[in-house]
């Protein structure tokens, strides 16, 4: 059975008025822990926020292999997706990154990806989005030929807004505006507050990481073992 | 053993030596043995950033024996931590006679092509074989030395070589390293040539000295060889001790 989290965000009418006259969009990212040189990809963008907004998701995961190279700003978009557990091994065969996913062998609370051909991919993984628009990718590693990638999912989650015209799958380096990392490790629901003058609000406990605009956000969603 | 120790040239193109210093990935290198105890495992012996288009992974082949107190946390992932390490040929004895470890070489030792661990004490104790490696001498293998026990290790002339972004200090306990690696055969030969590539992994030119090991081969089996001929001569030895 797979854990639910949640966050909850509220927010004054007129802040919400105020973000939707301005085209603000909701962006949300998801931290992962890995050995490698990966890059953050926005995970889910949404207007779907009110003075009440509920954001769901489940421990679900898919590894995917792309032939997209991870440059700054350029979208990846999943070519090969495979429904995996933590514990779990995609093991890709094909010249155009498809596999399969042995379910016997791999590292505890880890997604391997584990390149058989000499072909270089871009590889992943992917979550469900917290308002239901489908599964898209959080992380982009290379995944050069014969090499294995390890990736584990942390229950951290990035929340910022901004007019940035910019798509879920896209590489993002630098916040785009000030924004919360949530940390969900010690409780599977927090509730955060957000004033368009004032920024994000906590209860100040350990699990809301305040980052600031700009700030480089590899470092914080890609996490080094 | 060649009277000037080994070399191992690894050749890559610029793009490759490029892409795995971006990845962050380390060189590493584990050296094989064979041995009379059925425990031991392999330690990681290098672990460098420092390579480049042709890259040269030299060493002498002198080796220590060295012991470290307790057995309680040696499993893999730990990490070995010698207390008292002496230089020590094949064919020669390091009998312990104290219980902090520490103890004389002698020759001749009960293996001539083995270097033999003797414990006269009854504390147990974690030991192994160190090489040099610039310099230092740096554990490639730990096994348990109990109290009253003798242990022959025969260090072979083999070197894994790996890269691999997973950090692994110098000393600590593996048995997987999670990228491409080649075990390397230099019995005959102080000097092996192989190139690496980022995308196509290792090769040799088809030589049988070298085989391609996958990133998640356990290399345990290639790097430990549990000798039976070597467990009776240990059993021996203890007999007549």
């Amino acid at each position: 059975m797979s854990t639910p989290y949640q966050i909850s965000i509220e927010m004054e009418q007129e802040t919400v008025e105020a973000l939707r006259a301005d085209g603000y969009y909701l962006f949300g990212f998801k931290a992962v822990k890995a050995s490698g040189a990966g890059k953050p990809l926005v995970w889910f963008r949404t207007l779907d926020y009110a003075t009440e907004t509920k954001l769901n998701w489940v421990e679900q995961y898919q590894a995917y292999t792309a032939k997209s190279e991870i440059i700054s700003k350029g979208q990846i978009t999943a070519s090969n997706s495979y429904s995996i557990d933590l514990g779990q091994t995609l093991n890709v065969t094909g010249s155009a990154g498809t596999g399969s996913v042995d379910t016997q062998h791999g590292t505890a609370h880890t997604i391997s990806i584990h390149n058989l051909t000499t072909t270089r991919f871009t590889t992943g993984i992917s979550q469900p989005q917290p308002m239901g628009q489908g599964t898209s990718p959080m992380c982009a590693f290379n995944l050069y030929g014969l090499n294995l990638d390890e990736i584990a999912p942390i229950e951290q989650v990035l929340l910022m807004f901004s007019t940035k015209p910019v798509i879920t799958g896209t590489v993002a380096e630098e916040a785009y505006s000030s924004g919360l990392i949530i940390d969900l490790t010690a409780r599977q629901s927090r509730t955060v507050k957000y004033m368009i003058d004032d920024g994000w609000a906590w209860d100040g406990g350990a699990w809301g990481i305040p980052v600031e605009a700009n700030d480089s956000l590899v470092p914080l969603l890609i996490q080094g073992d | 053993m060649p009277t000037g120790g080994y070399e191992v040239t690894i050749g890559m193109a610029a793009a490759t030596a490029a892409a795995l210093s971006t990845e962050g990935a380390w060189l590493y290198a584990l050296l094989a043995v064979e041995t009379s105890n059925r425990a031991t495992l392999p330690v990681v012996w290098l672990q460098s950033r420092r390579y480049s288009e042709k890259t040269t992974v030299r060493w002498p082949g002198a080796c220590a024996a060295y012991t470290s107190p307790g057995r309680d946390s040696i499993g893999v992932g730990a990490r070995i931590d010698p207390g008292f390490s002496v230089p020590i040929s094949t064919g020669q004895l390091l009998t312990i006679d104290q219980p902090t470890g520490t103890g004389q070489v002698t020759q001749p030792g009960p293996s001539a092509k083995a270097l033999a661990i003797f414990n006269q004490t009854t504390t147990p104790f974690t030991a192994g074989v160190s090489q040099k490696l610039d310099g230092v001498f740096m554990p490639i293998c730990t096994l348990p030395l109990y109290g009253q026990s003798v242990e022959l290790i025969v260090p072979l002339e083999q070197i894994l070589l790996a890269f691999s972004t997973r950090p692994m200090t110098p000393g600590t306990v593996v048995t997987l390293l999670l990228g491409p690696g080649m075990l390397i055969d230099l019995t005959g030969a102080s000097e092996r040539s192989v190139q690496y590539d980022i995308n196509r992994g290792w090769s040799c030119g088809g030589q049988t000295w070298g085989r391609a090991v996958a990133p998640i081969e356990e290399v345990l089996p290639l790097l430990v060889k549990r000798s039976e001929a070597l467990s009776r001569a240990a059993r021996r030895a203890v007999a007549s001790m």
